[in-house]
């Protein structure tokens, strides 16, 4: 009975929503217009590529001498020499560069019985794609050098160095924007069309006819959240989807650990839409209220410009709002390869937040105006 | 036994005082209404019986049962109502809406059935937003009645319509009432209440200050009915003087009078007696707006 119930409720309310041409244009086809417009104008600078390279020989051996030379000669490589390896290493760590390449002290010894190596680090926290490069430039190198040895090869060893602190410099603007747009996609849905149509139905009174009805508060509000989740649900899809198959975006990560993000997060914005209706007595003011939490979230949160990128003073503030725990989380998955474990905080908070609202709502709600 | 019983209902909100103690009782299959003019207390009074509001004091009892506000199922299940003014979703169509709203209740009456008894059978696949005013009215009806309940509330069905939808939605509510449903409307419309209502109560400041049938109200009133008469030839003025009620009489043109009465039927009973060149013109009674002045001392439409 109750599921019955559910259901025509749900596809009543999916009806309306696509029917509302408005609410289709600026959740669906706007977000799309604006990633295009992003990948054209910033996705350029991806072409002409450059590695950031440290590079430290530490056998000081005719064979490394030239080694060094040819790395020198690569383009792509902006080297980083003449600087002791401990604060190469750091550099590393902090992203200021993608890889470090070690020539070791046995380096010359090794040539001789076939174990020379040479040791390539390289930053975790960098564009996969960089990544791929770099570790085929150097090989390439190796490689080169090895067919001229009429001796047993020298073998490149790899190491990946987890980032210690995250930078976004090095990220493909495709993939840094992303989130940000599927995220004020998400948000259009969940916030504005969520907590402005809940306030119209109150001031037609609709709101109040159903609760002469047998209508259950609680199959209403699970009906109303279910519309909105398909509804970004489709956005994700459609978003993501066009972004990877067009715009070489990318997501390392498990796409299962993703949805699971986006499903807490998703969740915790439409409570937060809810709660918004809760506090509104008109539609105007929920529109206001609205505004008032989506704008900065948007511009703030790191949507589209990194938070490093903001005033000092108003970073505490913009980290503190739970669109940049969905932001974070998305980006460590989909371009740092993040798990569950390490997405676990941006997780709990967003749950967090979608508590709080859907207590504020049900403390707060009303049916009708007084 | 009583459908609804109300007594000594007070409400406040802040410091005006919308009811002041009204109480009236609603028997079973009976049409009743409350005449009031706008903000007279008749929304308020109907809210609380359906459960959206609470009152200060007073009970409500519905079949015995004290209510509450937030109603109980039971009494959802057999209860319609239609809200004053209230918007169905735009973007759903006729059917869509009346399929949804039936999958509330245990019992419901066939989408079909239901646009049939509103007249609303050609509209069923239009969007809700391309319905005309007395259409949406009609269409608050059928919402209503989707429960085929056995008490239906509503709040000034007809205002704001014109002239022509007005009369459909009457036929429409006097169908209901011969189902044998109870109903309890608002209207500040005379002839709404002279045309649909077995009894009506008269509401004012949040007082009910009158209570009976149409009729028994304008008769208890003691207000004057007037008479147009032409004549042939002449008139015996003070044999029609002596006529039982005759108050007054008004010379108009030639061969015309104007007499005013208090009891129309023996009054003309009489006068055919006695009288055999006169003609009558024009009939005044006084209606209930008549009425609703004499207690009021107030227009009803402000």
């Amino acid at each position: 009975m109750t599921l019955r119930v559910f259901i025509k409720q749900l596809i009543a309310d999916l009806k309306r929503h696509f029917r509302n041409r408005i609410a289709v244009f600026w959740e669906f086809l706007f977000p799309i217009v604006m990633m295009a417009l992003f990948a054209l104008a910033f996705g350029g600078e991806q072409g002409g590529v450059s590695l950031k390279l440290g590079l430290v020989d530490l056998a000081h051996s005719e064979l490394s001498g030239a080694m060094v030379e040819a790395f020198q000669q690569v383009p792509i490589f902006k080297l980083a020499e003449n600087q002791d390896e401990e604060n190469l290493q750091a550099k590393l760590r902090a992203g200021k560069l993608d890889g470090l390449v070690i020539i070791p002290q046995s380096f010359q010894a090794g040539l001789s019985h076939g174990g020379a190596q040479i040791k390539l680090l390289i930053y975790g926290g960098s564009n996969p794609q960089v990544r791929e490069i770099l570790i085929s430039a150097v090989q390439q190198l190796i490689t080169g050098f090895n067919e001229h040895l009429r001796r047993p090869p020298i073998v490149l060893v790899q190491e990946t160095v987890a980032s210690g602190v995250k930078t976004q410099e090095e990220i493909s603007y495709v993939d840094f924007v992303l989130p940000g747009i599927l995220a004020t996609a998400i948000l259009a849905t969940a916030l504005m069309s969520g907590a402005i149509g809940l306030a119209v139905e109150r001031e037609n009174r609709l709101l109040k006819y159903l609760q002469t009805t047998p209508l259950r508060p609680l199959v209403f509000f699970s009906a109303r959240a279910g519309q909105q989740f398909i509804v970004t649900v489709l956005q994700a899809v459609l978003l993501v989807g066009l972004s990877i198959l067009f715009l070489g975006a990318k997501v390392q990560g498990s796409y299962l650990v993703l949805a699971l993000l986006f499903t807490v997060g998703v969740l915790s914005f439409i409570m937060m839409g809810f709660a918004i209706a809760a506090f509104s007595k008109s539609h105007e003011a929920a529109n206001g209220l609205a505004n008032i939490l989506y704008m900065p979230m948007v511009f703030a949160s790191g949507a589209f410009f990194p938070i490093g990128t903001m005033p000092s003073w108003l970073q505490p503030l913009m980290k503190a709002l739970p669109l940049r725990f969905f932001l974070d989380g998305f980006r460590d998955i989909a371009i740092r390869g993040a798990g569950l474990a390490q997405i676990a905080t941006d997780l709990w908070v967003l749950a967090l937040w979608g508590v709080i609202c859907l207590l504020v709502t049900v403390r707060f709600f009303r049916w009708a105006e007084e | 036994m009583s459908k609804i019983i109300i007594r000594e209902l007070r409400k406040s909100y802040g410091q005006v005082q919308a009811l002041k103690g009204i109480g009236f009782s609603i028997e079973e299959a009976e049409s009743f209404g409350l005449l009031g003019p706008n903000g007279a207390g008749k929304t308020t009074t109907v809210e609380i019986i359906e459960g959206l509001r609470k009152q200060d004091e007073g009970e409500v009892l519905i079949d015995s049962h004290p209510v509450e506000s937030g109603l109980e199922d039971e009494l959802k299940q057999k209860m319609g109502v239609q809200l004053q003014e209230a918007h169905f979703p735009d973007k759903l169509k006729v059917w869509e809406l009346l399929d949804l709203y039936r999958s509330y209740y245990r019992r419901a009456l066939p989408v079909k059935e239901l646009l049939k008894l509103v007249g609303l059978e050609e509209k069923a696949g239009s969007y809700i937003e391309k319905l005309s005013g007395g259409q949406r009215r009609r269409l608050s009806l059928a919402v209503a009645l989707v429960n085929d309940p056995e008490l239906v509330f509503l709040d000034e069905p007809t205002t704001g319509l014109d002239p022509q939808a007005r009369r459909r939605l009457w036929d429409l509510i006097r169908e209901m009432k011969a189902q044998g449903r109870t109903v309890l409307l608002t209207t500040h419309y005379i002839e709404e209440a002279e045309a649909l209502c077995d009894r009506v109560g008269i509401i004012d400041l949040g007082e009910l200050i009158a209570l009976d049938t149409p009729d028994s109200l304008i008769k208890n009133s003691g207000l004057e009915s007037a008479v147009e008469l032409s004549y042939d030839g002449l008139l015996d003025l003070e044999l029609l003087r002596t006529l039982k009620g005759v108050r007054a009489l008004k010379d108009q043109d030639e061969q015309r009078i104007r007499v005013e009465i208090v009891d129309v039927n023996r009054f003309l009973r009489e006068l055919f007696k006695r009288f055999d060149n006169v003609t009558i013109e024009r009939l005044e009674r006084p209606n209930l707006e008549d009425v609703f002045l004499a207690l009021t001392g107030k227009e009803l439409r402000e």
